[in-house]
């Protein structure tokens, strides 16, 4: 510790009475050039005095030997905080991203060294300057604001062109007149001696302290009101603080608007266009049908009967209570005349007939129908054993797809129970594009083709690998 | 000092063996602390000086009113649309923070390469790092759209939560630039306290004596505490030297971690960081020449500092050039059409104009410097300077614009044009910063006195040891 | 801050001429021959064992393509240390700078030890440039898409410049210094400073095209643009441990060079700790960009040097060519004491070898090392050769420049943070 002249603390304990007259704290000595001060300051050493300084308006090279001053402690005090930097900003980082709120982002990890070093390193500097300049400042015993080296005129040049040398009153061999004499052995240019005020002016000033209790309880009032507000529920609205990006003058879908005679903001089509995507005038392709006049009645027809209530398909995903079902069930009997049976259902593929779309056929059969209709058609899928299993009156257990009624009707026809849905089965519109629904009734043809083929329908180049084929 | 001929102001000549004196003149400490006091200590400033911080305050009244406008509107009142997400806003920011890189680099790096001749004019550049980062915080801040909850950007616990995401590279900026705002300005006020306490000593009113003596801590400029003083100086030189490539490397992360082509090419680190220094120099020059010979400085600040600024400006400038050659011979090498496009379309698309404004400002100019002749002459070295400063304001625009405008996608391409917002807050920052430096320049030492005597020979010439 | 203007003259005129006697003479050629027959058996060794792994010569070229890379990165180096201490007007390296003038001027023999390569490349050999390959280049759209810059004869007259600038370069500034021995000019100071920018200027282009000739051509699909900057921070590394290493041999063993203290090797120390932290950071940068952006065709690069054996070469130089030697050479004691100096000196030389077997070898051994032997018996072979060259240079010439006139200031040079 520098502390050159008695703090006023050690005083006090030394001095339980209020003393009420000036103290010496020093006796200071001038110096023209760094060349007298280093000189001076080596007699000084040599004279034995142990609590002394120099003061000089610049750091003068070599003076740490001459003192004695030993190195300080600080590079260790920037070690630990550079380390302690880089420990926090890794555990920061790890825990807020890795364990408190993990996040996929651009494929990253949610900790990983190099993306955590540029954080790491930066805290790391952070930690240790913060430290390095603390540090500096509390061991030189800063900042001080009364200091009875102030107390002398000639000293203010110490910061500028003169050099000092002062011996501290806490010296153990401190002698006023010894001390004068030391510096008028060492040809000092001036020498000054430092008062420190008597007790009773050392006091904090009473303004001063005034204001920073004001300022401190201040500085209260934003924590308190945050505290309170994250302590308590309101039923106020939050605060707008732009309300136009808040309330922004746009309708949401179902709500109502004033500006149409409808009364309603979502706007039904403008009759005679078509919306982007929707165009779908291949009446084979997105219908099944061929195309002339009597589709549009067919439609029409359609639409007014929906093949499955929607309650049914509710209640069928769910497994409501047995009454309901029972009822449903009798709901869910087919229409004595089945109007279907007489529409012009295409009899060929709209779409090309590959093995790749063969495959994919495979692919969302597998997905979407084998669940109920089993991997080849029977009607035996895992969730039709399940319900049959449990007796679960409700489920009716879907057609096989090798019945004759089945294998005789048109693709066309096909396309239209996976697109609308028939009796229970609820319509796969939204789940299967139409290509895809179109793959899967060329896949369900060719099963329902290899039931009832014979070995005349077998390449004759796979035959002999049939052979081979194990035994059941 | 008036007396002194031009002639003897001249120590950039020189003679193996010998060194040149740093500080020119009859200087002794008297004179130096007179010199740089009186700078702070005459009653009243000259007149342009009121001119020119009234100009300067009339810009930033328009800065900050301007972005009051944004605030209450949206970022919407800027030219930032698709394609051009970052424009003006990251430019500006880049290039202000780039400004930012030469005062720590002449108070840290050259320090550690004990190149004394730093001591005159690391105060002043310091104090210019310090208004330049500023002026950078401004965009980035602004640019969120909603500044009151721009806390949501450190690692506090907040209304949503969650934690930023450190994965980002804009989070690492938001750290690098905060720390290196704060290690500089401590950096900047732990130098200035010897020379406050300067002040202080100095100061005859009561209302300095008060100021300067809080702002002084208390220095007395005892042997102790300059131990324990040059020891952290050298600590905070050696932090801050790292810290000075970090951020500017972070900034480069910022663009070139991304896959945009032009952006994501791996020299952008060392490119940025010279860049930096490049300009940070060529900004310092140029407010330093004015500023000696208005504040009667060209003892202190030598021509032989100006020519070693230059020097400086010189190597960087051709770092620059040699990261411009080896990111458009990658881009030709990789055989990534995309990346050969992107340096094409710099070179030759819409934004040319830019990018050879850029290449002449950058590379061009500063060639100058290998003539003595430009390198030593005030007013000539200010011309490249400003031009350099130029060039690298249209670097950050060419990389930020020109490669967002057109990306991978040619049906989404687009042509950027500022608003009047957009220049209205580029030319308000100027504002701050001169506002800032002008305040800096009445009231504060705009020199290191204490380094300066340090290092003046009579200062040594009586030591024995 | 405290700062030392220069004290001059703590020695006297006599004691500068007695520099005379710093010299390599009383060797008398034995060093040289004894470096010529380790050249000779090792690269016999490496011949035969290449011969023997049946591949072309393939590991054989690697291995040798490694020597010559490491023995003139060190030569690189010592050409950059030089010209930027003139560049700077350094003072307190004048006492080292003859040794890395010595480093600097073996380049010509690394220009001779190269002639295998260029050789073999323009007798169409791909073992070691898969893009000399006419199949490859004519097939692979990548590689076609570079034949007009990886074509044998392009390639072959770039290295023709290189050295030939290299050794131009270099052999000026070691004339016009020895020169000055003799006569004392401090003209000559001034004309080589003048000389040193535009030098610096040559050194950065070649050196940065060289590099990816020599080690990033040999993936040619990959690039990178900081890879020249990666080359040239690991050409200081090396150098600057060489350096250290030469000084605290001469020291020791033949007690010569007494002038350089603690305070130059302080110097030394901070310069290899500086640019080994500037390794670091280039070499982070690098993989930091490519490991974020993830974009295949440049991650391809660091996946093999991340899998497996590599991994562990990887991991074994982050914390051997950075993370220890950081800590090590941090404190200021190391960097004053000659052995620790040395150690850690010891241990980037290593590092700066492993780093360049890292960048030439992957790409050959996806799996991994299979035969470093062959990789050692070459450096031990090249090496020998090198050494050898180095010593001829070094002959009887005085190993500090006599007549500098910074020579008085870097002996006073005092060192005090």
């Amino acid at each position: 510790m520098t502390a050159t002249i008695a703090p006023k603390e050690k005083h006090h304990a030394s001095h339980p009475v209020v003393d009420e007259s000036p103290l010496l704290a020093a006796v200071i000595a001038e110096f023209p050039s760094a060349g007298a001060v280093l000189t001076a300051a080596k007699t000084i050493r040599q004279a034995g005095w142990t609590d002394w300084d120099v003061h000089s308006p610049f750091p003068i090279h070599g003076i740490d030997d001459v003192m004695g001053i030993r190195p300080t402690r600080l590079p260790w005090i920037t070690l630990g905080a550079g380390a302690m930097g880089i420990t926090v900003a890794l555990l920061m980082q790890w825990w807020m991203n890795g364990v408190d709120y993990p996040f996929w982002i651009s494929g990253k990890p949610f900790f990983g060294l190099p993306a955590a070093a540029p954080v790491a390193f930066e805290l790391m500097i952070l930690f240790a300057a913060l430290s390095t300049i603390a540090g500096m400042l509390l061991l030189n015993g800063l900042p001080r604001f009364s200091n009875p080296l102030f107390s002398s005129e000639g000293f203010r040049r110490a910061t500028s062109d003169r050099f000092f040398i002062c011996i501290s009153a806490r010296d153990p061999m401190f002698d006023r007149e010894v001390a004068l004499k030391a510096f008028s052995d060492c040809h000092a240019t001036a020498i000054d001696e430092c008062w420190a005020p008597p007790a009773s002016e050392r006091k904090f000033p009473k303004a001063l302290s005034l204001a920073l209790m004001v300022l401190f309880t201040l500085a209260l009032i934003p924590p308190v009101l945050i505290a309170q507000k994250r302590s308590t529920t309101t039923t106020e609205p939050r605060l707008h603080a732009i309300s136009d990006m808040d309330f922004q003058p746009k309708f949401k879908p179902q709500r109502t608007s004033t500006l149409f005679a409808d009364g309603r903001a979502m706007r039904p089509q403008v009759s005679g266009t078509v919306a982007r995507g929707d165009l779908r005038a291949d009446s084979r392709l997105f219908k099944g049908l061929e195309p002339g006049p009597k589709v549009h009645r067919t439609l029409a027809l359609l639409q007014t009967a929906p093949a499955t209530p929607p309650v049914a398909r509710l209640v069928s995903a769910e497994g409501g209570p047995r009454d309901v079902a029972e009822r449903l069930v009798a709901l869910a009997d087919p229409p004595p005349a089945d109007p279907l049976d007489s529409q012009p259902w295409v009899t060929s593929f709209p779409v090309p007939v590959t093995s790749k779309t063969m495959k994919r056929g495979q692919e969302r059969y597998n997905i979407y129908c084998a669940t109920c209709h089993g991997l080849a058609g029977d009607g035996d899928g895992l969730v039709t054993r399940r319900a049959l299993e449990l007796e679960q009156g409700t489920w009716i257990k879907p057609t096989t797809f090798h019945s004759d009624n089945l294998r005789a009707q048109p693709v066309g026809r096909l396309f239209h129970s996976i697109t609308n849905g028939v009796r229970k089965m609820p319509s796969y519109a939204d789940l299967v594009s139409v290509e895809d629904r179109w793959a899967i009734i060329l896949y369900v043809k060719a099963l329902q083709q290899a039931r009832h083929a014979d070995a005349k329908d077998i390449p004759s180049d796979l035959i002999p690998q049939l052979r081979d084929l194990p035994k059941e | 000092m008036s007396t002194v001929t031009a002639d003897f102001l001249n120590n950039t000549q020189e003679q193996p063996g010998v060194r040149s004196p740093l500080v020119l003149g009859r200087h002794d400490n008297t004179t130096v602390t007179e010199r740089i006091c009186q700078i702070a200590e005459s009653p009243k400033p000259p007149r342009a000086w009121y001119i020119a911080i009234s100009i300067s305050s009339s810009f930033t009244l328009m800065l900050f009113g301007l972005i009051g406008y944004l605030v209450t509107t949206g970022v919407g009142v800027w030219g930032n649309n698709a394609p051009v997400f970052w424009a003006w806003d990251i430019v500006n920011f880049v290039f202000w923070v780039g400004i930012g890189h030469a005062g720590t680099l002449i108070s840290a790096i050259l320090f550690l390469f004990r190149q004394h001749w730093r001591t005159s004019i690391n105060r002043f550049a310091e104090a210019m790092t310090i208004f330049a980062v500023v002026c950078a915080g401004i965009f980035p801040s602004v640019h969120v759209g909603r500044v009151w909850v721009i806390y949501w950007l450190l690692p506090v616990p907040n209304q949503n939560a969650i934690w930023p995401n450190f994965r980002s590279p804009l989070l690492w900026d938001v750290f690098a630039v905060s720390t290196y705002a704060t290690v500089s300005l401590l950096f900047w006020y732990m130098g200035m306290i010897p020379d406050i306490a300067t002040f202080r000593d100095r100061a005859t009113s009561r209302w300095r004596q008060v100021v300067y003596g809080v702002l002084s801590l208390g220095w007395t400029g005892s042997a102790r505490q300059w131990h324990r003083y040059e020891k952290a100086y050298l600590l905070l030189a050696a932090l801050a030297t790292p810290l000075v490539l970090s951020v500017h490397t972070v900034v480069s992360f910022d663009f070139a971690v991304s896959q945009v082509p032009g952006w994501h090419t791996t020299i952008f680190p060392p490119y940025f960081v010279a860049g930096a220094v490049f300009s940070g120099f060529a900004m310092v020059v140029t407010l330093m020449v004015p500023a000696r010979a208005f504040f009667g400085l060209k003892e202190l600040v030598t021509l032989r500092h100006l020519e070693n600024m230059n020097k400086i400006i010189l190597v960087t400038g051709s770092m620059v050039g040699y990261a411009y050659a080896m990111e458009f011979f990658t881009a030709w090498y990789s055989g990534n059409r995309y990346e050969q496009f992107a340096f094409i379309n710099r070179a030759f698309g819409p934004y040319a104009w830019a990018y050879w404004t850029m290449v002449t400002c950058n590379v061009i100019s500063p060639q100058l410097f290998w003539f003595k002749k430009v390198r030593t002459t005030p007013w000539m070295m200010v011309i490249v300077c400003i031009f350099v400063n130029i060039g690298m304001w249209f670097e950050r625009f060419v990389i930020t614009v020109t490669s967002l405008s057109r990306d991978f996608l040619p049906s989404s391409w687009g042509y950027y044009k500022p608003t009047f917002v957009d220049i209205g807050m580029f030319v308000g920052s100027f504002g701050l910063f001169f506002t800032l430096f002008l305040l800096f320049c009445r009231f504060l030492p705009i020199v290191a006195m204490a380094e300066v005597k340090s290092v003046m020979p009579a200062n040594h010439a009586n030591e024995d040891h | 801050m405290t700062t030392v203007v220069a004290e001059m003259t703590p020695h006297s005129p006599k004691e500068l001429a007695s520099f005379a006697n710093q010299n390599l003479g009383f060797l008398e050629g034995r060093a040289n021959q004894g470096a010529y027959i380790i050249g000779g058996l090792g690269l016999t060794l490496a011949l035969v064992l290449g011969l023997c792994a049946g591949d072309g010569l393939q590991h054989f070229w690697h291995s040798y393509l490694l020597a010559v890379c490491f023995y003139t990165s060190l030569s690189l180096g010592g050409f950059a240390f030089v010209a930027l201490q003139y560049l700077t007007r350094a003072g307190w390296s004048i006492v080292v700078r003859r040794i890395a003038e010595i480093f600097a001027v073996s380049i010509k023999t690394c220009g001779v030890l190269f002639l295998p390569i260029v050789l073999s490349v323009l007798m169409g050999s791909s073992s070691l440039y898969i893009w000399n390959n006419p199949e490859l280049a004519r097939t692979d759209e990548l590689i076609r898409s570079k034949v007009p810059y990886l074509n044998s004869w392009f390639f072959a007259l770039r290295q023709v410049i290189y050295f030939s600038a290299w050794t131009y370069l270099t052999q000026r500034f070691w004339k016009a210094s020895l020169d000055q021995d003799r006569n004392g000019n401090p003209e000559t100071t001034l004309r080589l400073e003048r000389l040193s920018a535009p030098t610096l200027l040559v050194f950065a282009i070649t050196t940065t095209f060289a590099s990816i000739d020599w080690m990033m051509s040999l993936d040619p699909h990959w690039f990178s643009s900081i890879f020249g900057i990666y080359f040239f921070s690991g050409c200081m590394v090396g150098f600057l441990a060489a350096l250290n290493l030469v000084v605290n041999l001469l020291q020791r063993r033949f007690e010569l060079l007494s002038m350089i203290t603690a305070d130059h090797r302080h110097d030394m120390g901070k310069l290899l700790f500086g640019f080994m932290c500037f390794w670091a950071y280039i070499g982070f940068s690098q993989y930091l960009l490519i490991w974020y952006a993830n974009v295949p065709e440049e991650t391809v690069w660091f996946k093999v040097r991340q899998s497996g054996t590599w991994g562990a070469v990887s991991i074994a130089m982050m914390i051997g060519h950075f993370v220890l030697p950081f800590l090590g050479l941090m404190p200021k004691s190391m960097k004053r004491d000659p052995q620790m100096l040395a150690a850690w000196s010891l241990v980037l030389l290593v590092m700066h070898a492993v780093d360049y077997y890292w960048l030439i070898f992957p790409t050959f051994e996806i799996d991994g090392p299979t035969l470093p032997l062959l990789s050692l018996s070459c450096l031990m072979g090249v090496g020998g050769l090198y050494v050898a060259a180095w010593l001829s240079i070094a002959g009887q010439r005085s190993l500090v420049p006599l007549a500098d006139p910074r020579l008085p200031e870097s002996l006073a040079v005092h060192n005090l943070m």
